[in-house]
């Protein structure tokens, strides 16, 4: 006789999101054509890495500001990492100002929250552009983002211009989309 | 051989209230390996995959418990089926699964949280 009685479940449990663009601005994966544009809302995050105060949109009026929503933990993440290292080391000079909003998936203890966790991820993978800490969801809740990696881009007058998800890297389609909306926002 | 009225684990999930569903879910596998103990392993829909960076976890009324398994050669994705073995006591009264969940197609990582409520 068994003395264990195994009775298995199975479950679909019905998860995720298709990211539908809310805004009238254009997002990949699906590039579509740029639409209507509105302004960027004020972030107010007051942790900050590789900036000396927080960052407030209102001081980066005049350049474009590409937000990075992102994890040390994601995968997809750091995988789009090089090529935001390359968009900074090469438009930050032009008027490019790339901005991270770290957001943790877990809560507290998943790790993702530890200030120094994060601190240690920008030395790994190179980042020296400003981090800002958003452990309470608010500016991913703010601009109504939904996966990791999302971007907003935003121009010099601060109006959200593409809106877009999902890794790319160094070279490949979406990354020269990016790099070709970043200069031409930076040409306006 | 007596074979014991054991409850099933159900679970629902969502991302986020009003999100639209997309393809891929995670399925919650429970099997019931004795009078006080279960055995749970996620599992997720072709296409998509389990974080390992992070590991899945079970949040209980009490404790946070995290699941383990073989992850692939990166140490980025689980290889296999994600498992945590625990008492049932630590599922009542409610717990959660937790797990970053990525979809290969799209290249993007989301969170799904699976209330399990234990039925008698």
């Amino acid at each position: 006789m068994l003395a264990r009685t195994l009775i298995a479940s199975t479950i679909l449990v019905g998860a995720a999101t298709t990211a539908m663009p809310r805004h009238g601005t254009s997002t990949t994966h699906l590039p579509t054509a740029a639409s209507v544009s509105e302004p960027a809302p004020a972030w107010h995050n007051d942790s900050w890495l590789n900036a000396d105060a927080p960052v407030t949109l209102a001081s980066l009026r005049g350049r474009v500001v590409l937000l990075n929503f992102w994890v040390f933990t994601c995968i997809n993440c750091t995988r789009t990492v090089p090529s935001l290292v390359r968009f900074d080391a090469t438009y930050r000079d032009q008027g490019l100002s790339i901005i991270g909003i770290h957001t943790p998936e877990f809560p507290p203890y998943g790790g993702e929250h530890s200030k120094s966790n994060v601190a240690k991820s920008l030395t790994r993978y190179g980042i020296k552009y400003p981090i800002a800490q958003d452990n309470d969801n608010a500016t991913w809740n703010l601009y109504d983002i939904r996966y990791w990696p999302s971007f907003v881009l935003i121009d010099k007058q601060g109006k959200i211009r593409y809106r877009g998800y999902g890794e790319f890297h160094v070279g490949d389609g979406n990354d020269r989309l990016w790099e070709g909306r970043i200069k031409e926002l930076l040409a306006e | 051989m007596r074979r014991a009225a054991y409850p099933l684990l159900l679970a629902t999930a969502c991302v986020t209230a009003g999100t639209p569903a997309v393809p891929g879910g995670l399925v919650v596998r429970t099997s019931v390996i004795s009078r006080d103990s279960v055995l749970l392993a996620l599992e997720v829909a072709p296409g998509t995959r389990i974080n390992a960076r992070l590991l899945p976890a079970l949040e209980g009324a009490r404790d946070t418990l995290r699941f383990a398994g073989t992850v692939d050669a990166l140490g980025d994705y689980f290889a296999a089926a994600p498992t945590l073995r625990t008492a049932k006591a630590a599922l009542l009264p409610r717990a959660q699964v937790v797990a970053g969940i990525c979809d290969e197609g799209a290249s993007v990582c989301h969170v799904v949280r699976a209330p399990i409520d234990l039925t008698p």
